[in-house]
């Protein structure tokens, strides 16, 4: 698996992978228009992940819009064969919504969730 | 564009636009829409819905004609409540979609209406259904903006065609309340 970083915006999120740690931080805000073009190298990049590679995918989104909600459940999905694979699920403490959309996709998709509340105030 | 923050019980009215959906008026919509309404982390739902409407006119609205947003505000029990509502021209080849859409629209919240009270599905449900199904609309959208702001707002979001100047409109409208 090769390299992955790209750069935040005002309205995609920072994405690396941190390939010491096996961790994917996806972090900031992801509300593009056309979430299909803005995500496709990181569908591309989760590709050459191979199954027995352990793997951390980290969302600390503070909004994702909904054209945006398809392609991250497109990422778990490709992960989903990962044997090693867990997802940590950040949300600020009073945002009910972003806890929800995290078991919202740990409900759809058969990868383990942890969840990790935030205080936005520390 | 004008805006504060209402402190009443009656709606007043925070933000209006007019004017040509493009990129760069929905992104400055956006961002005075942000600072205007996000105070607090529990903000961040009317927020949420407000972005699925305003890009929806982006994605949807007829590119070379105005289109209107109003973003109305009142404190509830101490809690702000918003109003979002939307009004674009229709494209001439999708009004028979939108109309179908409409149609589809108004059959699923019977359906999920009766599914309540019956106690078998709810939007919260239906949104999960809608998001497993990996479909898109052909311009990149979801398909899951309504069904979403439907499960944060108070009541369903009305969605419906209405003349105006001579033309065929989109009118949308949702009611968000923040806080406990």
């Amino acid at each position: 698996m090769g390299p992955l970083h790209i750069a935040a915006t005002v309205k995609t999120p920072e994405i690396q992978f941190l390939d010491q740690e096996n961790r994917l931080i996806l972090s900031g805000r992801s509300i593009p228009e056309n979430a299909v073009d803005f995500y496709r190298p990181v569908l591309e990049w989760a590709q050459t992940i191979g199954p027995d590679t352990p793997l951390t995918v980290q969302v600390q989104l503070e909004y994702f819009n909904t054209s945006s909600s398809k392609c991250l459940l497109d990422l778990f999905k490709r992960l989903e064969a990962s044997s090693s694979l867990e997802v940590q699920w950040y949300f600020d403490a009073d945002d009910e919504d972003m806890l929800e959309a995290g078991e919202d996709y740990d409900h759809i998709v058969g990868v383990p969730f942890k969840f990790v509340e935030v205080d936005p105030e520390a | 564009m004008h805006g504060a923050r209402s402190t009443g019980s009656r709606w007043s009215t925070l933000i209006a636009f007019e004017g040509i959906p493009s990129r760069r008026n929905v992104d400055s919509l956006l961002a005075e829409v942000e600072n205007l309404v996000v105070q607090r982390t529990e903000d961040r739902k009317a927020f949420r819905a407000i972005i699925e409407c305003i890009q929806n006119l982006e994605r949807h609205a007829v590119p070379n004609l105005p289109a209107r947003f109003s973003l109305s505000g009142r404190v509830v029990k101490g809690e702000p409540r918003f109003c979002i509502r939307s009004l674009n021209p229709i494209r001439d080849a999708e009004l028979n979609d939108v109309a179908d859409w409409i149609a589809q629209y108004e059959e699923l919240q019977e359906m999920v209406m009766g599914a309540m009270e019956e106690g078998v599905l709810d939007w919260r449900q239906l949104y999960r259904n809608w998001l497993a199904r990996g479909e898109r609309t052909p311009r990149g959208g979801a398909g899951l903006g309504w069904v979403s702001m439907a499960r944060m707002a108070l009541q369903p979001p009305s969605i419906r065609m209405v003349e105006s100047a001579g033309k065929p409109n989109l009118f949308f409208s949702v009611e968000v309340a923040c806080g406990s």
